[in-house]
C-alpha cells in the first residue's frame, strides 16, 4: 500500500557524513527502510517492516554525530532549539529525526539538549489513496465527523492522516471541504518554504511546528475550517482545544498512540481527550509487516 | 628654466601628492571594511534573535543587502554546497581587517551556528563589542595618519619639485 518517497530518502542520504552515506546507500534493506538508527560507537541499524539490518562495517563516530547534527540543523542549532528540546527535528521532505543526548535542565524541564549521540531518522512514506477505504467511516452524508485514529508508534497513523486530509480537501469519497492541518512536528505536510512536500489537498491550510492546541484555536478564529487534522493528541490543553473546535462546529480528525482499545481508554495522557466526548468514531490501526489493517471500534 | 624641467617638477609634485592620496584612501577603506563587517555582525545577531533565521538564509540576505556582499556571497555559496559555516568562512575572500579584528572574526567563525540562541547572541554581541573600540581607534589613527601622510607627501612633492627646478 505504501510507496517509498525517494525525495525523503535522498535528502536523508545527502545529510549523512560521506563515509556512512556510501555504506547506508548500498545497504540491501534501504528500499524498505522505515528507520535509520545511528548511535555513537555502534554500527548503523536499518529498521524495516519485517526486521532489521545491522551494518557492522559502518560504525557511527562522535565526529559523525557532530557533522550529522550540523547538517540536520543547517549549521544553525539556535534555529532548531525548540524542536531539539522536544527531542526531534523535521528535515526537508518531512523525515522526522528523533535525537537523544545530554539534556540541560532547570526547575521547569529541559532547556537544551547537548552532546546528541543517538539519531533515529524515520523515513516518511506517502501512500496516496490509503484513506479512501475509510472515508465512509469518517463522514456523515459526505461531511466530516470527529474521529480518532489510534495505533502503536510507527503504526501508520501519520500516513493515514495525511491521506485523510487529502481526501477531505480534494473531495475524494467525501464532499470537498476546507481542511486545516495542525502539523506540530512538520511530518504531515513536510513543508519546505511553505509548500507541502506531500499531497495534502488543494483546500488545505498548514500551520507547522506550532503547539497543536494553539494552532487549533488560531485556525478556529481565523481560517474558518470545516475539519482540522492533527497528529498525536493528548493532554489537558489539547482536550480544551478540541472542545473549542467542537463548540465551533468544526470536526477534528486526530491520531493518538495506543495499541489496543483498552490502552486507548486507559492511557493517562488521553484521559482528558477521551472525556471530552468530541470523538464520535475511532479507528484502530494494526500492522503486520507491511500490511496495514484498519478497524473501527465502538466507544 | 626650461619647460622640460618645469614639467618634471610638476610631475614629481603630482606623484607625491597622489601617493599621499592613495595611502589616505587605503586607510579610509580599512575603516569602512571594519565598520561594514561589524555592521553585518550586528545585523546577523538581529536576524537570529528576531526570527531565528538559519545561517544559510542570513548569508544569502547579507549577500544581497549587507555591507560586505562579496564575502557573504561566498559564504552563502559554501553553505549551499554543504560546507559548515567555519569551512565556508575559511574559503571566502574576507574583508581586509586589521590583525586584532581578523582574530575576533576567525574566533567567531569557528563556532558560529553550533550553539543555542542565547550563546549565539552573546557570541555575536561580544564580537561586535570587541570590534567597536578597534574601529574607533582605527578611525582616529587613520584620520591622524591621513593628515600626516597628506602633509608629508605634499611637502615631499614640493621639495622634489624645488630640487628639480
Amino acid at each position: 500500500m505504501e510507496k517509498s518517497t525517494d525525495h525523503a530518502m535522498n535528502t536523508v542520504l545527502n545529510m549523512l557524513p560521506a563515509g556512512l552515506r556510501a555504506a547506508v546507500g548500498s545497504a540491501v534493506s534501504l528500499n524498505t527502510a522505515e528507520e535509520l538508527r545511528f548511535r555513537v560507537s555502534r554500527p548503523v541499524q536499518i529498521v524495516t517492516p519485517t526486521g532489521e539490518e545491522i551494518l557492522r562495517d559502518a560504525v557511527f563516530t562522535a565526529e559523525n554525530a557532530r557533522e550529522l547534527m550540523e547538517k540536520l540543523c543547517r549549521h544553525s542549532v539556535y534555529a532548531r532549539e525548540d524542536e531539539l528540546r522536544r527531542g526531534f527535528l523535521t528535515v526537508e521532505g518531512g523525515a522526522r529525526v528523533g535525537v537523544a543526548g545530554r539534556p540541560v535542565t532547570d526547575g521547569n524541564g529541559i532547556i537544551r539538549l547537548t552532546d546528541v549521540s543517538c539519531f533515529n531518522i524515520r523515513i516518511t512514506r506517502e501512500a496516496v489513496g490509503c484513506a479512501e477505504g475509510v472515508m465512509a467511516y469518517l463522514t456523515e452524508r459526505g461531511r466530516p465527523v470527529s474521529a480518532l485514529i489510534a495505533a502503536p508508534p510507527a503504526g501508520g497513523k501519520t500516513t493515514l492522516l495525511r491521506d485523510v486530509a487529502r481526501c477531505f480537501s480534494n473531495g475524494v469519497s467525501a464532499d470537498p471541504v476546507k481542511v486545516c492541518l495542525a502539523d506540530e512536528r512538520g511530518e504531515l505536510a513536510g513543508c519546505v518554504g511553505g509548500a507541502p512536500s506531500f499531497d495534502v489537498g488543494d483546500r488545505t491550510d498548514v500551520m507547522e511546528l506550532a503547539p497543536k492546541a494553539e494552532a487549533i484555536r488560531i485556525f478556529i478564529r481565523t481560517m474558518s475550517p470545516d475539519v482540522i487534522v492533527t497528529d498525536e493528541i493528548g493532554g489537558e490543553d489539547d482536550a480544551s482545544a478540541l472542545e473549542d473546535a467542537s463548540r465551533s462546529g468544526v470536526a477534528v480528525i486526530a491520531s493518538a498512540h495506543a495499541s489496543s482499545p483498552d490502552e486507548l481508554m486507559g492511557r493517562k495522557a488521553l484521559e482528558a481527550v477521551m472525556k471530552t466526548g468530541v470523538f464520535r468514531r475511532v479507528l484502530m490501526l494494526k500492522r503486520n509487516g507491511s500490511v496495514l489493517r484498519i478497524s473501527p471500534i465502538k466507544l | 628654466m626650461s619647460a622640460a624641467r618645469f614639467a618634471a617638477a610638476m610631475l614629481a609634485f603630482g606623484a607625491c601628492a597622489l601617493f599621499g592620496s592613495v595611502r589616505q584612501a587605503r586607510g579610509a577603506k580599512a575603516v569602512a571594511d571594519l565598520a561594514s563587517f561589524r555592521g553585518d555582525l550586528v545585523e546577523t545577531e538581529n536576524l537570529m534573535r528576531q526570527s531565528r533565521t538559519p545561517l544559510p538564509e542570513i548569508a544569502a540576505k547579507l549577500a544581497e543587502s549587507g555591507r560586505c556582499p562579496a564575502f557573504w556571497e561566498a559564504v552563502s555559496r559554501g553553505l549551499a554546497g554543504g560546507l559548515s559555516f567555519r569551512e565556508a568562512y575559511s574559503a571566502a575572500p574576507k574583508p581586509e581587517l586589521p590583525a586584532g579584528a581578523a582574530e575576533v572574526a576567525d574566533g567567531l567563525a569557528a563556532a558560529l551556528g553550533t550553539g543555542d540562541l542565547q550563546t549565539e547572541s552573546e557570541r555575536l554581541t561580544a564580537a561586535a563589542e570587541r570590534l567597536a573600540p578597534m574601529l574607533s581607534d582605527l578611525e582616529k589613527s587613520t584620520a591622524e595618519k591621513g593628515k600626516l601622510i597628506r602633509s608629508l607627501s605634499l611637502l615631499a612633492g614640493l621639495a622634489a619639485a624645488l630640487l628639480i627646478l
